[in-house]
């Protein structure tokens, strides 16, 4: 990648689950050292957008392309993507009985990094990143997911993503279902990754993440595309105003 | 030529300086064996197995030579269990005993090869042989009285009132490499006395070599026919793991039983990682009040393979208890049955019985049975019963993937976790590492 590529750059994409077109030509550039938000109504595609950004068998890329440090990404598997870097913090984490968080953990920092890392550095690691981000040690020997509250299970992606620092994180609604003070943990954790080298993509319908995630642009999504870009400013007003104006002028511009 | 004749029943007796009750046994099961038809794929326990593939006329019954432990086999098994209460190995057609601890030994603790089990505890034995007899003729089939009149290995353990065993003893079966087409047929006896408290490791085991072994294009099979029966005592505790791992030219037909009597219970654990054919029926009858039951099951097959497991849990007397939970997971073209039977007696009032049965298909070609039955005769009870068959989840690979695993880690691990759940209540840890490392080395085996 040439110093001046963008991190991630979706080109006109289009995105069909099981033959319907949810994503009608999305059009998005990320550079390193940017913190994007995307928001929308429930419904507009936006998880579409994650999951497809990730690889999901079931999103079927039918039009545009997605590029990642100016590689094509549209066609390689969720693995090789998450191993460039890229990762995502699930809206809805799946319950995988039988599989402890600890011995997840190691096997996706083994697979993340190319290499085993020794058991004492692990655990040093582990806790450290525990501690700043407030979650009991139980957590360990719990079964990914299994049993966990929404708090707790957002709380798990935010430590996986500290965990694995990825370069690009795709962050789906992780404010969602969080009360005052998990919200405040969940958004250290965000603003941890931020860097000079990598990218955060944040997907949310409400304002509330943004009092504590600062925004440099943030874009309104509306039935499968981007219509609206701005600065943090934008938020505000989607905030005040809600998401109607948004398509009445919309309708205005295209009439 | 068949070696199961009369003959033959015979000269195992003579041979084996057995007294005359024991004789008298042997024949009549071998006339109720002659007189039995062989099992069909058409019966309800023997649905979707290959038993129709199995030549009882190619299966030699002969005893060879005496062989001692000094195979690889059964030296790794013996190692790892290198904490244990004793240790008996059986290869086809004899028995011995490897060790037994001595401050056991002088507790009273008896734990012998069955044929000494025959000369020295003879009361017990037969007592134990008979009460199986009188219990359930009506309910054997041709692989059962097969297993009567020809058993010539095996172990017998008894433990005295109030002795509480943490380490396990063990019982290993080692089918012979030497040839294809011999037989084994263990019997394992249990009797836990009073309060006490024991753990059993019976495993079924087979050199490598032995997978090879083909004759033209027909694989020439091998048979272990074996039978396990626990006696568990008032208050008494009985923790019993099998595992079976065996070639794939080995049909293997296992029938455990578990009596439980007020108060104690019997813990199962049945681990079917390898075999042409595995055929098991596992049952436990609650015979008294406060008799407990648990069941677990952990099945896995791979290629050709047949898994055909079968629970019985009986309640005969008013407040028992049984929990089952039976897992199977299948790769390639592997095949599997499992029927869940739950028995409750009219009288056995304020009974719990509990059975759950999960399914998990890797191959496309794989293919998974599950059947309950309940025959609920009182009407005071709490039952219930759940199976599930399915592909693995595509979300939980896709997590795992977006967190940088590759497709095989992340089904491998999603299997391996399938298993846990199961194996997480196991308290033994050797153990519990062996039947990890026995599915782990499934996992990752490629297809040939």
């Amino acid at each position: 990648m040439s110093a001046d590529s963008p991190l991630l750059s979706i080109e006109n994409l289009h995105v069909e689950v099981e033959d319907k077109e949810i994503l009608k030509g999305v059009n998005l550039v990320i550079n390193v050292g940017e913190t994007h938000a995307l928001m929308g109504r429930n419904g507009s595609g936006k998880s579409t957008l994650s999951y497809t950004l990730m690889g999901h068998p079931k999103y079927k890329v039918t039009g545009g392309c997605m590029k990642y440090k100016g590689q094509d990404i549209t066609e390689m598997p969720t693995d090789e993507r998450a191993r460039l870097g890229l990762t995502l913090a699930f809206q809805y984490p799946v319950a995988i009985p039988g599989v402890s968080v600890s011995n997840f953990l190691r096997a996706s920092v083994k697979a993340v990094r190319g290499q085993e890392i020794p058991v004492k550095e692990f655990r040093k690691e582990l806790k450290e990143v525990m501690d700043r981000l407030g979650v009991p040690k139980q957590f360990l020997s719990r079964y990914v997911n299994d049993g966990f509250s929404g708090g707790e299970k957002k709380r798990l992606e935010i430590m996986q993503l500290a965990l694995l620092k990825p370069q690009m994180a795709i962050l789906d609604e992780t404010d969602s279902g969080l009360d005052i003070d998990a919200l405040k943990t969940v958004s250290e954790g965000v603003n941890s990754l931020v860097s000079k080298d990598s990218a955060i993509l944040l997907i949310t319908h409400y304002q509330r993440i943004l009092n504590y995630v600062k925004p440099d642009h943030v874009h309104v999504f509306h039935e499968g595309k981007i219509v609206l870009s701005g600065g943090p400013e934008l938020s505000t007003k989607l905030e005040e105003h809600g998401y109607d104006w948004v398509t009445q002028e919309l309708a205005s511009t295209t009439a | 030529m068949s070696t199961i004749t009369r003959e033959g029943v015979d000269n195992l007796s003579i041979d084996r300086g057995e007294p005359e009750w024991l004789k008298v046994f042997r024949v009549n099961a071998l006339e109720k064996f002659l007189q039995s038809p062989n099992p069909s794929i058409k019966s309800d326990t023997w649905r979707k197995t290959r038993v129709d593939k199995l030549n009882l006329a190619e299966i030699k019954t002969s005893s060879p030579a005496f062989q001692s432990p000094g195979n690889k086999t059964e030296q790794q098994v013996l190692e790892r269990f290198s904490e244990r209460a004793g240790a008996v190995f059986s290869t086809t057609g004899n028995s011995w005993r490897v060790d037994l601890d001595e401050k056991l030994e002088k507790a009273g603790v008896v734990f012998v090869p069955i044929d000494e089990a025959i000369k020295n505890h003879a009361e017990s034995l037969k007592t134990l042989l008979e009460s199986e007899t009188r219990n359930i003729d009506e309910s054997k089939d041709k692989f059962d009285w097969m297993q009567e009149a020809l058993f010539n290995c095996g172990a017998y353990l008894e433990i005295p009132a109030n002795l509480v065993i943490e380490k396990p003893f063990l019982v290993v079966n080692k089918l012979d490499k030497s040839e294809a087409g011999c037989s084994l047929f263990p019997r394992v006896l249990i009797k836990a006395g009073k309060h006490s408290k024991v753990s059993v490791v019976n495993a079924f085991v087979c050199d490598d070599e032995l997978d090879s072994t083909v004759d033209g294009d027909v694989k020439k099979l091998s048979l272990v026919n074996a039978r396990n029966l626990i006696h568990a005592e008032a208050g008494s505790s009985v923790s019993y793991i099998e595992v079976q791992a065996l070639g794939d030219n080995c049909f293997m037909v296992g029938k455990s039983t578990g009596n439980v009597t007020a108060d104690a219970s019997i813990s199962t654990l049945t681990v079917g990682v390898g075999g042409y054919q595995l055929k098991s029926e596992i049952s436990t009858r609650l015979l008294e009040a406060g008799a407990h039951g648990a069941m677990l099951g952990v099945v896995f097959g791979d290629m050709n393979e047949h898994m055909s497991y079968n629970t019985i849990q009986e309640h005969a007397a008013p407040n028992t208890t049984s929990d089952i939970n039976f897992r199977v997971a299948l790769k390639d073209e592997a095949v599997s049955a499992y029927q869940g039977n739950i028995k409750v007696d009219k009288v056995a009032q304020k009974t719990n019985a509990y059975q759950t049965n999960k399914n998990l298909l890797l191959g496309k070609s794989a293919k998974a049975d599950s059947i309950p039955k309940l025959e609920i005769l009182a009407n005071d009870v709490k039952c219930s019963h759940g199976a599930t068959v399915g592909p693995v989840d595509q979300d939980q690979v896709f997590y795992l993937m977006v967190r940088g695993l590759d497709k095989k880690t992340a089904e491998e691990l999603i299997v391996a976790g399938f298993f846990d759940t199961v194996l997480e209540s196991l308290p033994d840890k050797v153990a519990n590492d062996w039947i990890h490392d026995l599915i782990k080395t499934k996992i990752h085996k490629e297809r040939a």
